[in-house]
């Protein structure tokens, strides 16, 4: 018997080893056949590489070596991250897989105290960490060549999830052959340096800060950005002409109304600027005098988390109101502008003309004034019935010829002054003009901004304004790899179900919601003529005209608390319809559908037994 | 025809059938006698493909069982010892789904049904649960079964335990009916059986076959003594 | 052979329906895979496009589930003593082995057709990247494919059902879990090596691949592979312990 159990024994042992060898065997084969070949089906391609980033990893000839530093015990502390670390790895791999043995890819677990830990500090990976606060986690990695020149990821935040691929391929290709010429930045107001952009060109180009009086722009400067000319000197006129006969690049923002100065300074005089001239004799005018809008494109904009508006001239582009497939790459695109200006061009010879993007075929204009001083239901009165698609950015590249005449040289002894006078460019130049200044201010794009110890990897932007802009700076800068790279990435504007129920529902009380508001505005307006006229003494303060500003903040109040029933009511509802699809979906359908696979298996049963005692009885 | 040449089925050091040679033609009823544990079922489970021997051969209408095993088992019907019903299942349901793993086409099924039921009186129960079922008609189900392809061979294990004197004289007349053409191999100890149905006796003992011969014969080796003490005897000479 | 696999099919499929295991089995699924859903996985608070939150916890519960279809396969039919009468069929073992996985992988996949209300209604009344859902959809199938293998083999090995379900729940949970961490970190390899390892031979990797809407050959192989097996062990246990 106990023979009988020990060949027992060993015949199961045998077999599950056999299969398991077996299992290896073929498993192996498989995963050296296939490798980590992946297909991904889902309709964003959240996981796939984009066709850009395939390019950048096939072209790399100085080898590079990525060390992730990423903790074992990771997904076990924070399960959330545990997809997203298989992700990142996965990601890594393609790259690896494509490079053709040029990307290295070490992977090292940075155990308490041991030499990969302090190798990661070392380098900055951010720590953070464990759930029992008792050591240190760390998920970052970093990306070497052989020259020496290393980048790092601190930390792959999920946040940033989405921008992975983007963040490796850029660094990618930063690693491999990157053409670092100087960008030049010239402001005519506004903090500048503080904006995130400037932080984001940084990361990649020496960035150099130019006085808007200077009358000579340093052969050095590869792309010149100009941020909202205002009362520009003739010097700098001339100067920026130069730059563009010795073949400089410049990307250029103008606008009739930049509201990130206008906000600051609402009677700022309007841009009047001698630049308006030296654009025309590139072949582009912008009318100073109006703000172009387009309802289907405004932009919902929440004051409160119940007060929406829209206004027509803030608008938000997508993938169809873009021109630029070839240098911006993927179709997944959003740019977002304030009130920008009118566009026109009238072509010279020789040279080419491109609009980027423009409002769909519903654009309209509104008069600049009118945007300025006044709120969004008076720029909807003064929408005009005409529409027209307008262009809201220009490229322009080619040689062109100087603004400025000989005689005026000799004139106003610029010549000694300045470098020798250029009057046709000696190289060809690229010009791009963006119809708005606000483009780069950091509420236009980005969702989060820099927190005190953040890095560029913690941002997580709104839309792809600095992708474009960084964009551009790629292209002009010959870094056309990497432009096209720049906004493939998706932008993840995904709601989840709660928020789609809300705003569902919100939706079907907009109309009511609007009425409120619109009450509220009309109040509010009629209050401040009211008070206008007591502050202007046009009427008296009698008692009557006291219980008449009572009954203003007393309807005010009344309006203000029927938006908070609103608002109830359309939690309320929300609610009801998260409990019916728990309801239907757990409850309702399954029983309904169970009850009736049964009643049909017991009509089955009762029919088979009758065709049984038929057959019997035949 | 079965052909058994030198079948050896071996457990460990437990020889369980060992050197067992017999052949037994169309027509024959032939009766399995032994003691308990003389290898009476693992022969029967030699027979049916149940399990492989560990030497020697099955041949069956001169195919052999183990190459050509489901040829073979097509031509058997087997009902072993007990408990091999679904219980779950209803008598019709049960015949029907033997006969599709038998092969059989629906109007062979439905042909063989009706004459199968009413040779085994099934009839009343033909739509009841086999669970519900008292243990005769369990054993008449089981038996329909076993015959509902209408097998050459068919062999049963101790086919009248727990039916009641009406029923087993019914089913030995049946059973002596159906063996004009086709062979019956019956295991049993019952020696009334074999005297009431048996043409011919094969006696094992410890798995070994000990006698192939008829009832009549047995009877006359020890004419002073019913058949029942020619088995103790010969047993007991084995051992 | 496939007019074989199809009335054992048949036979399997009356057994489950007839008796009450099958409507108790689908009614504490679907009550216990929308609770998981809808009161664990964050339906509601999460982008689920893919349906992320119904297909992440569907190995656990498939694992407490299945077992309950398998048990009585094999350990039933020794049990009972139907095993003998089965396999004196003119049938192969091969076909009945098959026969009764088809069974069991189909009962599954019935359970998993009662959650197709909630896909429906993802797409009218939400987004839903269907593509996405249906390789989802894919990976379960497939998961709940090795499960039934391994639980009818688990249960050619057990002479009682009730045994049978233990051994497969206890079985298929370490599966789950298990990463094979312990076992490739003792060989002391590179990395790179022992996280390539640990994709190629954790059940949950496959199935995350699956069920995020990346689709590789390898995940699929992983577990038609596991399926093949089990049932090549399957027949060998049958033949082995019948003799």
């Amino acid at each position: 018997m106990n023979k009988r159990k020990y060949t027992k024994t060993m015949f199961l042992t045998a077999l599950i080893l056999i299969s398991g060898i077996i299992f290896l065997a073929l498993m192996s084969s498989l995963t050296l056949l296939f490798g980590n070949r992946k297909a991904d089906i889902t309709d964003t391609h959240r996981y796939g590489l984009k066709a850009e980033s395939i390019e950048i990893s096939k072209q790399i000839d100085n080898p590079i070596t990525i060390t992730v530093y990423v903790s074992d015990d990771l997904d076990s502390n924070y399960p959330e991250l545990d997809l997203h670390r298989q992700n990142i790895i996965r990601l890594l791999e393609q790259y690896q897989n494509l490079s053709d043995g040029k990307i290295t890819l070490d992977i090292k677990n940075p155990e308490p105290y041991s030499p990969a830990e302090y190798e990661a500090q070392s380098l900055n990976i951010r720590a953070f960490p464990d759930t029992e606060n008792t050591k240190n986690l760390y998920f970052g990695a970093t990306f070497s060549n052989s020259e020496g020149e290393r980048y790092i990821i601190p930390y792959f935040s999920i946040q940033r999830q989405n921008y992975a691929e983007y963040d490796i391929s850029r660094i990618i290709g930063k690693l491999n052959g990157f053409n670092k010429k100087n960008i030049g930045v010239v402001s005519f107001g506004g903090n500048i340096e503080n904006l995130q952009i400037i932080k984001k060109i940084k990361e990649d180009y020496p960035v150099k800060y130019l006085n808007n009086k200077t009358s000579v722009i340093p052969p050095s400067i590869q792309t010149l950005l100009i941020f909202n000319p205002q009362q520009v000197d003739v010097g700098f006129i001339y100067a920026l002409d130069q730059y563009i006969m010795r073949g400089g690049n410049l990307i250029l923002f103008v606008d009739p109304y930049a509201e990130a100065v206008g906000e600051k300074y609402p009677y700022t005089k309007k841009n009047t600027n001698k630049l308006l001239p030296l654009l025309k004799s590139w072949g582009v005018e912008l009318n100073e005098k109006t703000v172009v809008a387009d309802t289907k494109l405004s932009r919902d904009e929440y004051q409160t988390a119940l007060s929406r508006t829209s206004n027509p001239t803030h608008i938000n582009l997508s993938a169809e109101q873009m021109n630029i497939p070839n240098i911006m790459g993927g179709n997944q695109i959003k740019l977002t502008m304030y009130s920008a200006g009118e566009l026109s061009i009238n072509p010279l010879e020789n040279i080419e003309y491109q609009a980027l993007f423009s409002t769909t075929e519903n654009g309209k204009t509104v008069p600049a004034e009118v945007v300025k001083f006044s709120d969004v239901e008076t720029i909807n009165n003064h929408l005009p019935a005409e529409t027209k698609k307008y262009p809201l950015a220009y490229l322009i590249q080619g040689n062109f010829k100087s603004f400025f005449e000989k005689s005026i040289i000799s004139e106003n002894n610029f010549s000694e002054k300045f470098p020798p006078y250029i009057p046709i460019s000696l190289k060809p130049s690229k010009i791009v003009v963006i119809a708005d200044s606000d483009f780069l201010t950091d509420e236009t794009w980005n969702l989060t901004g820099y927190q005190k110890d953040s890095s560029l990897y913690d941002q997580i932007p709104s839309s792809n304004n600095a992708d474009f802009i960084l964009s551009m700076i790629d292209y002009m800068n010959n870094n056309e790899s990497l432009s096209k790279l720049h906004v493939s990435y998706l932008i993840n504007d995904d709601k989840n179900i709660v928020e789609q129920i809300y705003s569902r529902v919100f939706n079907t009380h907009l109309k009511e919601y609007e009425e409120k508001e619109k009450q509220v505005a009309q109040l509010q307006s009629d209050l401040y003529k009211f008070q206008q006229k007591l502050s202007k003494r046009e009427i008296g303060m009698t008692l009557m005209k006291i219980q008449e500003l009572d009954e203003y903040n007393r309807r005010q109040q009344q309006i203000k608390e029927d938006i908070k029933v609103l608002n109830y009511q359309i939690q309320q509802e929300s609610g009801q319809i998260v409990n019916q699809i728990i309801f239907a979906n757990m409850l309702f359908i399954p029983m309904i559908i169970l009850i009736l696979s049964y009643a049909g298996v017991k009509i089955c049963i009762y029919y088979r037994k009758k065709k049984n005692q038929r057959i019997i009885n035949e | 025809m079965i052909v058994a040449e030198n079948l050896c089925k071996d457990y460990g050091n437990k020889h369980a059938v060992n050197n067992v040679n017999f052949c037994i033609s169309k027509g024959e009823i032939v009766s399995l006698l032994g003691p308990n544990g003389a290898g009476k079922t693992t022969l029967m489970r030699l027979l049916t493909g149940y399990i492989e021997p560990t030497s020697g051969e099955v041949r069956i209408f001169d195919q052999d069982l183990k190459t050509q095993r489901l040829e073979c088992l097509r031509r058997i019907g087997y009902v072993p010892e007990s408990g091999f019903l679904y219980n779950e299942m209803s008598v019709c349901d049960f015949l029907h789904y033997t006969a599709r793993l038998r092969g059989m086409t629906e109007e062979a099924y439905q042909g063989n049904l009706r004459l199968t039921v009413d040779n085994l009186e099934l009839r009343e129960v033909i739509n009841q649960k086999i669970e519900t079922l008292s243990k005769g008609f369990k054993r008449r189900t089981g038996l329909a079964a076993a015959l509902i392809h209408n097998p050459d061979i068919l062999i049963l294990d101790e086919p009248t335990e727990g039916l009641d004197p009406n029923q087993k004289v019914s089913l030995r007349n049946f059973l002596r009916h159906y063996g004009r053409n086709k062979i019956i191999i019956i295991s049993t100890h019952i020696m009334e059986e074999v005297e009431a149905m048996a043409d011919r006796v094969i006696l094992l003992n410890h798995g070994k076959l000990v006698k192939d011969t008829t009832p009549a014969e047995l009877k006359e080796l020890f004419p002073e003594h019913n058949i029942e003490t020619a088995f103790y005897k010969i047993t007991s000479e084995a051992k | 052979m496939i007019k074989t696999i199809m009335t054992i099919l048949k036979k399997e499929m009356m057994s489950y329906f007839e008796g009450v295991s099958a409507w108790v089995i689908l009614s504490v699924y679907i009550l216990t895979s929308m609770f998981v859903t809808f009161f664990v996985g964050g339906f509601f608070s999460i982008n689920n496009s893919g349906l992320f939150s119904f297909f992440y916890f569907q190995p656990y519960i498939m694992a407490l589930l299945i077992p309950s279809i398998t048990m009585r396969l094999w350990a039933e039919e020794r049990k009972s003593g139907t095993l003998e009468f089965l396999l004196t069929q003119p049938i192969s073992v091969l076909s009945v082995v098959i026969g009764k996985y088809l069974a069991a992988w189909l009962m599954s996949s019935i359970m998993l057709l009662l959650s197709i209300p909630l896909w429906i209604y993802l797409n009218i009344y939400f987004s839903a990247d269907n593509l996405n859902i249906i390789s989802g959809y894919t990976g379960c199938i497939l998961i709940t494919g090795s499960f039934c293998a391994l639980g009818c083999l688990i249960s050619s090995f057990c002479s009682s059902p009730a045994v049978s379900y233990l051994w497969g729940l206890i079985i298929l949970f370490c599966l789950n879990v298990s990463d094979f961490s312990s076992i490739i970190e003792a060989m002391h390899l590179p990395q790179i090596i022992e996280l390539r390892l640990h994709k190629m031979l954790s059940l949950s990797s496959h199935y995350y691949d699956l069920i995020n809407g990346q689709v590789g050959l390898d995940n699929i192989l992983y577990f038609i592979l596991i399926i093949i097996i089990c049932l090549w062990l399957n027949v060998m246990s049958i033949d082995y312990k019948k003799n």
